[in-house]
């Protein structure tokens, strides 16, 4: 009952209206964010920082907290609408979303963003309010040997996500993660695979990547189209919204969503990306209907999407707990904790209750603006899609361009771009898949810095790396799936050799 | 055939990963170092790479070569080229301009007016809303 | 058909111009014009937002309008332990608008190997703004007490113990073997990937050590959640919640190691462009909110000028060679390259 008095004092301060203010100020530009491509949400609270100077310090992290939870509602909107990523972790609402644009349900495909979003957004917010101080004490527990654990379950099991073949989303998987190990590693101290060229001391970034592979390789594959495309169906009021149906399919996976992307969501590292990813695994094999997948289920829109938002949530907790940043936007509202003259760590809360829980319920009020915003919003989107393809792709390719300028300000990303673009386009032909690639992008790195760090600590055992508790449950219940799933592609595997060598 | 090609291709990435990967150490299980994961990496895409071969030259590969305009894609690829270069060179403005107008001609799109227009609108909308909005600094 | 395309595309460029100018109404500050600065400065952190170096730079960001008639804007690019970041700095353009945040990185990086410019010759300090130290921590439910006892431990179990640091190379990781070298120890190291990486790792009890910077662990220490050990400058701490930490010299270890950091150029600046930065930024530094702002995050201000930062730069720099070649570290990292 404390905490109920104490957020109803949260209330009364955020509803003060410099406060609100800053709210919406926040939301706005962060949905703005989410939708470019490229503008990342670090940079754009980084942009902002020097104007928060002369604001009240409340008001400011309100505003930089509503860019960072906002710029993942906008990141779904170009995913689904155009097949380009706003925000890397929007990355798998493409796979679904985008063909239910192409089927003309993409409003309904937005809505349930939207809607979702503001769900686990607020299922995330209350999580946050409830058991912040135990979840911080649980996310220490998790070490390095976890880590590693946790990153190669995940990366095993997720590869099995989409794709016809295992054998070619496996080998995507592991280039995946090669490409990731490509840079400066901190680890070692010493730059891999660069050749020398500083550019590619920097490594990979997940955007430009999935910018190129599913951007422009979409880009490419609409505008080379040599029969005429048909034209998308006329829009009635009724497909800007989902149909009842659609609402029922989708309530169960945002509620697992919200759930997911909030344990995730305490680990360090891409939390949002790999929640997404999780989220659309747990999805496909949770519904009635796995083959839809990758051809418009709403389910693979509503999940992911949902995960992704209560991500936020669940790593404002080790900021705000133990004043740890566990990701990069978290680093950067570290930042701007620290500009103000606020450390937060465990004396948070008690030193500075009216940031804490003033900041905590803003982001209630912030989810709900957003879902306001959105929703109005999605008509004007769906209005945008009918123009005709050969107006709008040179736009989307300037768009994807621009925005993947902007997250370096290098030319060679533009050429990386562009070459992936052309990979992708070639790779969707033959049944290789580009999700796995960037699930190994992203999960690469921790999976290495888990084995590396874990051999440290446990003296080179892998022993003693898989037998500590929390280590050898996660792998435990990643084998007893994989060899779930395993037995019957062994079949499949030996079965179509069979019939080729008769 | 498309399909043998892009596999060769991993190979051959595959390889020259390997090859680099070798030069690094390795270290043991006590200390590894910077060499571990990557060869770990490269050995096991050699040997998916390897299965995906073999499978290829039993199984039937479906041609791919349906419905693309392959004058097109070379031309956008060109054309995405061409961009790149010229940007630094003559500024963000006019590079978009040129490209926009070039992919609004190879959309097949009629006439001169519409194009022009959109495209006039377009890349400043473009321009003011990242070089000033946004301060991405634009070339 | 066109016309509503016209129509959406009218309405989109409207509704951004209106942004643009909301925002660039927010953004109007009106500034005399001078002759040195005519547009905004640049200033490279080569390291991630939320950093110490960053935040450094931040406090500089908010102060400088008072000083500067142009205002300093932040540009992270972290990688490479700094290298990055100073790489870009040393090759851009020495007219004054572009400088970058130093730190002890700066001197170590070219000891390890080639690195594409020498920053102590390719980059001339404009100051030194502050010395920043590095507090030894360790869990508060460990046993120990004081850096003896850690000593003594370790000497019972030998290699059992880890410190964590931000990388291999990196500062946090020098003054760890440093500290193991000196009390005849031996610590076994764990890279992290930065220092809130190292951090959460050691509240977790994944590693008992840490050598951590102030900012990162100031709370805990008050809170009680760390428990700090020692500190790696000559003297005590002046913050009041610091201050109780002895330094590795008074607990009989002669290591003092501090991480400054200033601000630099590229070599080749014009004199005057030089001497009006250095002015500048020496108001900026004795600004009371300036220092306010440091102090907060545990650093101390300690000014240097120009030729000053110049000779300390060259006295690490000797220090330096000396300690990486004496803990092995240099070892380590050419075993790395093979």
């Amino acid at each position: 009952m404390e905490t109920i008095s104490l957020l109803l004092h949260g209330f009364s301060i955020s509803i003060l209206p410099t406060n609100l203010l800053a709210c919406a100020i926040g939301v706005l530009i962060g949905t703005l964010v989410g939708v470019l491509p490229g503008i990342d949400t670090i940079s754009a609270i980084a942009l902002l920082l020097p104007f928060s100077y002369s604001m009240d310090s409340t008001a400011a992290l309100i505003m930089f907290a509503g860019i960072y939870y906002g710029s993942k509602y906008g990141g779904s909107t170009t995913a689904i609408l155009m097949n380009v990523p706003g925000e890397a972790s929007a990355v798998i609402t493409c796979l679904d979303g985008y063909p239910m644009t192409q089927k003309g349900r993409g409003g309904a495909a937005l809505t349930v963003a939207a809607v979702g979003s503001f769900i686990a957004g607020t299922i995330g917010v209350v999580g946050l309010t409830l058991f912040a101080p135990p979840l911080a004490q649980l996310a220490l527990a998790f070490g390095p040997p976890e880590y590693f654990s946790i990153a190669l379950v995940g990366l095993i099991l997720l590869t099995k996500l989409t794709g016809t073949s295992m054998l070619k989303s496996s080998l995507m998987a592991t280039l995946g993660v090669m490409l990731g190990t490509i840079g400066l590693d901190s680890l070692s101290g010493i730059s891999r695979f660069s050749f020398g060229i500083d550019e590619l001391d920097r490594g990979f970034n997940l955007s430009i990547l999935a910018m190129g592979l599913f951007g422009i390789a979409e880009i490419f594959t609409v505008m080379t189209q040599s029969t005429p495309q048909p034209k998308v169906p006329s829009l009635h009021f009724k497909d800007l919204y989902p149909t009842k149906e659609e609402f029922q399919r989708s309530s169960l996976p945002i509620l697992r969503g919200g759930f997911i992307g909030f344990l995730i969501g305490l680990l360090p590292g891409s939390s949002a990306t790999i929640a997404g990813f999780t989220s659309y695994a747990l999805e496909k094999r949770c519904s009635k209907k796995p083959a839809e997948f990758g051809y418009g289920a709403i389910e693979g829109v509503a999940g992911p999407e949902a995960a992704n938002n209560s991500v936020v949530s669940a790593t404002m907790i080790p900021l705000l707990t133990l004043g740890l940043p566990f990701c990069g936007g978290t680093a950067i509202l570290l930042s701007g904790f620290m500009i103000h003259g606020i450390l937060p760590g465990p004396t948070l809360i008690t030193q500075h209750p009216d940031l804490f829980w003033g900041l905590i319920t803003s982001m209630y009020i912030g989810n709900l603006m957003l879902l306001v915003i959105n929703l109005p919003l999605i008509g004007v989107f769906v209005q945008l899609l009918k123009t005709p393809l050969n107006i709008l792709m040179p736009l989307v390719v300037l768009l994807t361009i621009t925005g993947a300028y902007s997250i370096n300000n290098s030319i060679m990303d533009l050429m990386w771009i562009t070459f992936f673009g052309i990979i992708g386009f070639f790779m969707r032909r033959t049944g290789f898949n580009p999700l796995p690639l960037l699930i190994g992008l992203v999960i690469g790195p921790e999976l290495e810095r888990g084995l590396i760090q874990g051999l440290i600590i446990s003296n080179g055992s892998i022993y003693s790396l898989i037998t500590r508790p929390l280590s050898s449950a996660i792998l435990f219940l990643g084998a007893a799936i994989l060899l779930y799933n395993t037995v019957p592609w062994f079949d499949k595997f030996t079965k179509d050799k069979k019939k080729v060598h008769p | 055939m498309t399909e043998r090609i892009l596999t060769l291709f991993f190979l051959l990435v595959n390889c020259t990963y390997l090859l680099y990967a070798l030069q690094l150490t390795s270290g043991n299980l006590q200390s590894p170092k910077s060499g571990f994961l990557p060869l770990l990496t490269a050995v096991t895409a050699l040997i998916l790479i390897l299965l995906i071969i073999i499978r290829q030259r039993s199984l039937k590969i479906l041609s791919i070569a349906k419905n693309v305009d392959w004058t097109k894609f070379l031309f956008i690829i060109i054309g995405l080229f061409f961009y790149i270069i010229i940007l630094d060179v003559i500024g963000y403005f006019a590079a978009t301009f040129i490209l926009l107008l070039y992919l609004f001609k190879i959309g097949d799109i009629m006439g001169w007016l519409l194009p022009f227009t959109l495209t006039v609108t377009s890349a400043t909308l473009f321009y003011l809303l990242f070089n000033y909005y946004l301060a991405v600094p634009l070339p | 058909m066109q016309k509503k395309i016209v129509l959406s595309l009218a309405l989109c460029f409207s509704l951004v111009s209106l942004m643009i100018g909301g925002c660039t109404y927010m953004q109007n500050k009106t500034a005399a014009a001078k002759t040195f600065p005519l547009k905004p400065i640049t200033i490279i952190v080569p390291f991630s937002a939320g950093g110490g170096t960053d935040l450094i730079a931040r406090a500089l960001e908010k102060v400088a309008p008072k000083y500067l008639a142009q205002p300093l804007v932040v540009i992270n690019k972290p990688g490479g332990t700094g290298t990055i970041g100073w790489n870009e700095l040393a090759s851009s353009n020495p007219d004054g608008y572009t400088l970058g945040i130093t730190a002890l990185d700066l001197i170590v990086q070219p000891l390890y190997g080639p690195t594409k410019y020498h920053y102590p010759t390719a980059l001339e300090p404009l100051v030194q703004i502050s010395n920043s130290t590095f507090i030894m921590v360790v869990d508060a439910k460990e046993p120990w007490q004081d850096v003896a006892a850690v000593i003594n431990y370790s000497k019972e179990h030998p290699r059992e113990l880890t410190f964590g640091h931000s990388g291999i190379g990196s500062t946090g990781h020098i003054v760890g073997e440093a500290f193991a070298s000196t009390a005849n120890i031996s610590l076994r190291q764990v890279p992290f990937r930065g220092a809130s990486e190292a951090a959460t790792a050691l509240l977790g009890k994944h590693i008992q050590i840490a050598f951590m910077a102030p900012a990162s662990v100031k709370e805990h220490i008050k809170n009680g959640t760390l428990r700090a050990l020692a500190v790696s400058s000559k003297q005590r701490l002046t913050d009041p919640a610091l201050s109780h930490i002895p330094t590795f010299t008074e607990q009989g270890l002669d290591i003092a190691l501090n991480n400054p950091n200033g601000v630099a150029a590229p070599k080749g600046l014009p004199p005057e462009v030089k001497a009006e930065l250095g002015a500048a930024f020496k108001s900026i530094i004795s600004d009371p909110e300036f220092k306010n702002m440091i102090e907060q995050l545990g650093g101390q201000i300690e000014y240097l000028d120009s030729k000053q930062s110049e000779a300390q730069w060259l006295d690490d720099s000797k220090k330096l060679t000396k300690i990486i070649e004496d803990t092995g570290i240099l070892e380590r990292i050419k075993e790395q390259k093979n």
